[in-house]
């Protein structure tokens, strides 16, 4: 019994011990090393194409490392930026997925470098109606279209909605899942939808009749697609891509687009450079190829998004099943930024009934 | 558990003797306090301050502070109706997982059966999932095509909606808090002394009686507890919700994130964080003075032992109560061992348990797969191992040094969990930057993760140690074992248990942890739960639900050794006692 | 072989035509411990049996089955002569008292004496009333708003017995009930405890470790050894006629003498001989080997003798005892043995004595204590009637 108490005591030194020497390895690896470029982006983005973009943008410039820090959403990942330039600076020198309708604020806020256009000779391959950003700060590097998306074994052909009001009706109760705008960008495009079709306050009395057809509004576009697949509702506020992203994991292609009057609300992703970056010739370097052909090219099945550089080929069955609508909807990023809040409140309190 | 065997007329009166510090023991109080308070301050109370104090600016940015703010959010009806019906949510959740938790506790606490240390580690697990698997394991569960409406279907020839209504968002939360309140239920019940309820009977009350009269008020601080801490997670929740009730059902929670994360409205972001932070610690002031006017006067004289489960006509509705909860525990979790293994082609494969271990096939960049998997193992390690030292020297002090309840000392103990953690993600990031820039980025996730894990120590470790006999350790020291040894040979071993369990549930918390996780990590750091949201970003869904098995599987594993390595201590020290 | 099967029935000074309690053939298993093994036992009306015993041999656990808090393997549990085995204890009217106490923490004492009354729906006047009558009766009328942690052992004690008499039940069951007390308080409380027990004339069944008490109190005394009843008697009865050693031991103090029947003789070896006849309840002895007990104040030692008068060592005087202070015309056994210690008790003393190498014990009275002390470590003599040797039946 008395010998013990020493070892004892050495256990819980050496316990000690290990924590304290845990953490002091921890400490910052040398400064020194391969230069870096911190990339901000969004998660699906990370999981996505991101990999590739890293090797490739590696090859071509040895000595340089990429690093991509996803913190969650488009938007959690400009937060985060935003918060840390308040708090004295961040290691981000390139945040990849700003939408459109977040530019604004994020100008406001001083988080991007305006761009030197010559430095990013790919920006002439794109169309100049996506090149959104008459300000110069970002460079568009994919576009999408939020939709709703049916499935064809619940629903004919001659049922479908074919107005965004026809989705009011009474045969199509409970069939639709929502996500919500606070939280989820594929969320927000639709409600901007409605506020474009319907115009402002239009949109809420539209909601109000939309009510009795949602069977949920969820957080995330993940949770409302597996209660989609699951069979809880036949259709869903998504993107345009579905069909092409079904077939491509599962084989499958009974998820199908609805375009409602050829209409479908337009979604561009921009990159920028980040404010008080040590690298901005790097970083121009980046966003150049992030627009060439080669990772373009991966847009489509990494990110089930549309290319913006006109001159990559994407694959066939992308072709032939990822819509583009004929009539694009968008609403001005400012008008969006001077009402946003209001907005999503109204519609908040509508949606809880607390009006 | 740990029975000691006091004279019942000299139970630890709170405040009763030895009042006197002595001014060695102050010092010494001081320092055991040191830990707890470091970590709190530098990792908890400074970050949270940085992000809620933008609530008091009168402006963005002005050095002017105002409560303009604050008035204009209590005035407004949406806002109350938010937090209305936050806390109703939270009251029936918490409510539900009292029904749940009690009969579970129960069965903990005077029942033996084969497969218990399997049964109590699987009911664990819960605590532990990433609230997006949860609710993926609800949809196949209680989805209007799932395996519960399946089942009433072909009984009953009828189905009820479960998801997307109240039930949904509360059934969830009883999934996550059940399992705490049974656990803080058992201990309460294993230190009841048997010869109360006896007497009852013999008294002449029937078994409902005994339990109104006897058995109620003496489990009553353990059920407190639970509930207030299932109260206060399910106060602050917010994926959950979203997911399995949908937008209907805002909580206060989701209007931060919104404010903070998509209007970056941080002013007033945080002034509604700190009004939830307020009205949570409150919940929390109360339900620990109420707690404190019961001190724990059931102490047992005599061991419970529990007896066998028999097969006996009155251990029948226990036998039905472990049915229920197998099912209402193991099913969803089932459900996404099912979904991860089903191929998108028909039919079964484990391709998607290929993809997620192979280094080749990386989503992570900079992390794999098995290296996101060390991740998480080492960080929960160290982070419970934070938590346990500066928990169990705070409750050391307060319960032998101070030796009566200091309830609000206690509820900023409990803070961590009771404050939004959207608020203290940014606050985090922040300080990070700022003030706490020298603290090296390995340790960061794990300190971050020790302080939500921390008031956990608390709630678990108190009870035990007060259930440890001050004698016993004077009566070390009269036989010349110095403070030190005393404790290390009498006071730890019999609160080892009670150790070990505090520390699988901080590991729990830890590996479980996102928010703080996401806001925190660079690219190697990436923890498992994170990589399952990766994966459902990347819609490889059976890869996401690979890796949520693999958490599970993971922590369940460490709760079961933790449960095993206890139930040897505990026979270790059986055998000592009784011999 | 040691069992007594009925041996209570036969051996019950009051008449158990009717008995307040009455248990047969209980048993009861843990396990593999057999802790209740086949006990019958009655227990007439108004009577206080007491059982005592070595800790686990099972007194705890028949009180237990008693009450109805645990369920015998086999056997039967009557009250008053109706069958209680299948009820649950709140239906079997008996008041229990825990060694513990066991009171409630969360209420109040009257709130604990009262509980009983509510249970059995007395109404509310009538409850305060008894409270109050219960509590003057154990002396704490006064402390009524008290909670039990507030209270001394003593004062919990008395509460615990006043909260089971309350329900007036037809059974008192007492735990060890005194156990938890200081020595002092102790032997107060069992007088009180008796004589409340006599005055309101309740069947009670005490259990407890602690042979004196049972001794000091009970109208009869059950041992028990091994979850087997060993003897039932009158305190007395045990003492005097102890059954066998396991009871010779446990009840009081005693010294043991190995002899051998032989004959119309016992041979006590180097003690020497005596007649069969000579010893009480020897008569019919078979031959073999036996065991005789001595009670310590049967023991008679000559303090007086001159310090030269020494005797010769290891001589047996059988026969014709002759020492001095003993009466000339005795019979009996004599021996020469060295004061060890003497422990002093006040009106009794205990002297620890060497004879033939085995430690002995005598009962001195009064001043005699101071004598013996002052010989410790000198020799004197010792004698022992015969006729106060115990025949041991069973070995």
């Amino acid at each position: 019994m008395r010998r013990k108490g020493l070892r004892d005591r050495l256990v819980l030194v050496a316990a000690l011990a290990a924590v304290l020497t845990a953490a002091a390895l921890g400490a910052p690896a040398s400064a020194q090393g391969p230069q870096r470029l911190v990339v901000y982006t969004y998660d699906s983005f990370a999981a996505g194409p991101a990999q590739a973009i890293k090797d490739g943008f590696e090859a071509l410039h040895p000595g340089v490392e990429v690093v991509f820090i996803a913190p969650g959403s488009a938007g959690e990942a400009l937060a985060r930026v935003i918060a840390e330039l308040a708090a004295g600076g961040t290691d981000a020198d390139v945040l990849v997925g700003i939408s459109d309708t977040q530019l604004p604020r994020a100008i406001d806020r001083g988080v991007f470098l305006k761009l030197d256009r010559s430095l990013l000779p790919n920006l002439a391959k794109v169309p100049a109606q996506l090149d959104f950003d008459d300000t110069g700060h970002v460079v568009p590097f994919d576009h999408g279209y939020v939709t709703i998306i049916y499935d064809s074994r619940v629903l004919s052909t001659d049922d479908l909605p074919q107005s965004l009001e026809e989705l009011t009706d009474p045969r199509f109760r409970g069939k639709l899942i929502a996500i919500d705008p606070r939280t989820s960008s594929v969320g927000h495009a639709f409600l901007m939808w409605t506020i474009a079709e319907y115009g402002d306050p239009g949109y809420l009395q539209f909601w109000e009749r939309l009510l009795p057809s949602l069977l949920t509004v969820t957080g995330g576009w993940s949770a409302a697609y597996s209660q989609y697949e699951a069979g809880e509702a036949p259709m869903m506020v998504s993107y345009s891509t579905d069909t092409a992203a079904g077939i491509y994991y599962a084989d499958s292609d009974h998820s199908r687009i609805l375009t409602p009057n050829g209409q479908a609300y337009q979604q561009i992703e921009a990159a920028g450079i980040v404010a008080g970056t040590d690298v901005p010739e790097l970083a121009h370097r980046f966003l150049d190829y992030l627009l060439s052909e080669e990772v373009q090219s991966l847009i489509p099945t990494a990110n089930w998004m549309f290319p913006v550089n006109a001159h990559t080929p994407v694959p066939d069955f992308f072709a032939e099943y990822a819509v583009i609508p004929d009539n694009p909807v968008r609403l001005d990023p400012r008008l969006i930024e001077e009402n946003e809040q209001r907005w999503l409140r109204e519609w908040a309190r509508l949606i809880t009934g607390q009006r | 558990m740990v029975h000691d065997t006091r004279h019942i007329a000299s139970i630890m009166k709170p405040g009763a003797g030895g009042s006197t510090v002595g001014r060695r023991n102050r010092w010494l109080a001081l320092l055991l306090l040191l830990p707890a308070a470091v970590l709190l301050l530098f990792f908890f109370y400074l970050p949270v301050a940085t992000a809620l104090l933008e609530g008091f600016r009168e402006a963005p940015g002005s050095a002017s502070l105002s409560l303009r703010r604050f008035v204009s959010l209590l005035a407004d009806p949406y806002i109350l109706s938010l937090l209305r019906f936050t806390a109703w949510q939270a009251f029936l959740s918490a409510a539900l997982s009292v029904v749940i938790g009690i009969p579970l506790g129960y069965l903990l606490a005077n029942r033996s059966f084969p497969g218990k240390s399997i049964v109590t580690s699987l009911v664990m697990v819960p605590f532990v999932m990433p609230a997006i698997t949860v609710a993926l394991g609800f949809l196949v569960m209680y989805g209007t095509n799932g395996w519960f409406n399946e089942g009433l279907a072909s009984l009953f020839g009828f189905k009820v909606r479960v998801l997307n209504t109240l039930w949904a968002i509360v059934v969830a939360h009883a999934f996550y808090n059940g399992p705490l309140v049974a656990r803080m239920t058992q201990g309460a019940w294993e230190r009841l002394d048997p010869a109360l309820e006896e007497s009852a009977r013999t008294l002449g009350a029937r078994p409902l009686a005994v339990w109104r009269d006897v058995t109620l008020p003496a489990i009553a601080p353990g059920v407190v507890s639970g509930a207030v801490l299932a109260f206060i997670y399910c106060f602050m929740s917010f994926p959950i919700v979203l997911s399995l009730g949908g937008a209907r059902f805002s909580t206060l929670e989701v209007e931060i994130f919104t404010l903070m994360r998509v209007l970056l409205d941080y002013e007033t972001a945080a002034a509604l964080a700190a009004v939830q932070a307020v009205v949570s610690l409150l919940f929390a002031y109360v339900f620990l003075r109420l707690e404190g006017r019961a001190p724990s006067l059931f102490a047992s004289a005599r061991a419970r032992r529990p007896r066998p489960l028999g097969g006996k006509a009155r251990d029948g509705w226990l036998w039905v109560c472990l049915a229920v909860l197998l099912v209402f525990f193991g099913g969803p979790m089932l459900s996404i061992v099912v979904d991860s293994v089903r191929d998108p082609a028909g039919g079964v494969s484990l391709r998607a348990y290929e993809r997620i271990v192979s280094e080749g096939h990386d989503f992570h960049l900079g992390a794999s797969p098995l290296r996101t998997i060390q991740n998480s193992l080492r960080y929960g390690a160290i982070a419970a191992a934070i938590a346990l030292f500066a928990g169990a020297c705070f409750v050391y002090t307060t319960v032998r040094f101070v030796r009566r309840r200091l309830p609000f000392l206690e509820t900023l103990s409990l803070a961590p969990i009771a404050v939004s953690s959207v608020a203290l993600a940014y606050g985090l990031s922040v300080a990070f930057r700022g003030p706490l820039s020298l603290v090296p980025q390995d340790v960061r996730i794990p300190l971050v993760h020790g302080v939500l894990a921390f008031p956990f120590v608390v709630r678990a470790f108190r009870p035990v140690l007060e259930g440890v006999d001050a004698r016993l350790i004077e009566a070390a020291r009269t036989l010349g074992a110095g403070r030190w040894r005393a404790f290390v040979d009498v006071e730890l071993p019999m609160a080892a248990t009670g150790l070990l369990v505090a520390f699988a549930l901080c590991f729990g918390l830890s590996v479980s942890e996102t928010t703080a996780t996401l806001m925190l990590a660079r690219p190697e750091q990436v923890t498992m739960p994170v990589s399952v949201y990766r994966f459902l970003a990347a819609r490889d869904f059976s890869a996401a639900s690979a890796m949520a098995v693999l958490l599970m599987a993971v922590t369940g594993g460490v709760f079961l050794l933790a449960e095993l390595l206890a139930a040897w201590v505990r026979r270790r020290q059986g055998g000592k006692t009784d011999a | 072989m040691h069992k007594l099967p009925g041996a209570a029935a036969q051996q019950a000074p009051n008449s158990l035509e009717r008995p307040g309690l009455e248990v047969r053939g209980l048993c009861k298993r843990f396990g593999a411990v057999m802790a209740v093994d086949g006990v019958s036992l009655a227990v007439a009306e108004g009577e206080l049996l007491a059982v005592v015993g070595p800790s686990g041999c099972g007194k705890t656990t028949l009180l237990r089955l008693i009450a109805g808090l645990e369920q015998p393997d086999s056997g039967r549990v009557l009250i008053q002569g109706h069958d209680v085995t299948g009820l649950p204890p709140e239906r079997r009217d008996v008041g229990f008292v825990f060694q513990q106490f066991a009171l409630f923490p969360n209420m109040s004492v009257a709130a604990n004496v009262e509980y009983g009354l509510k249970r059995k729906g007395v109404p509310g006047p009538e409850r305060a009333q008894r409270v109050q009558e219960m509590l003057d009766m154990v002396g704490l009328g006064s402390l009524a708003r008290r909670r039990p942690d507030q209270l001394s052992a003593g004062q919990q004690q008395r509460v615990a017995l006043a909260r089971a008499l309350a329900p007036r039940p037809k059974t008192l069951l007492l735990d060890e009930p005194l156990s938890a007390l200081d020595a002092a308080i102790r032997v107060r409380l069992r007088e009180e405890l008796r004589e409340t027990q006599r005055r309101l004339g309740i069947t009670t069944v005490l259990v407890t470790h602690d042979q004196e008490e049972a001794l000091a109190i009970a109208d009869r005394v059950v041992v028990m050894n091994a979850g087997r009843l060993e003897q039932v008697g009158t305190p007395w009865e045990l003492y005097d006629r102890p059954q066998t050693r396991f009871v010779a031991s446990f009840i009081g103090r005693g010294n043991f003498l190995s002899g051998q029947v032989q004959g119309n003789a016992i041979d006590f070896g180097p003690w020497g001989r005596v007649a069969k006849t000579a010893v009480p309840g020897a008569a019919g002895l078979p031959d073999g080997p036996v065991t005789a007990l001595v009670r310590p104040e049967a023991v008679t030692l000559a303090l007086d003798t001159p310090p030269g008068g020494s005797p010769s060592a290891g001589e047996g005087l059988a026969g014709s005892g002759a020492a001095g202070g003993v009466g000339a015309h005795e019979v009996g056994l004599a021996a020469a043995a060295v004061v060890v210690d003497v422990s002093f008790g006040g009106e009794r003393s205990l002297v620890k004595l060497a004879v033939h190498g085995s430690p002995w014990i005598a009962a001195v009275f009064g001043a005699a204590g101071r004598r013996a002390a002052s010989l410790t470590g000198q020799a004197v003599f010792l004698f022992v009637p015969v006729t106060a040797l115990r025949i041991l039946p069973s070995g």
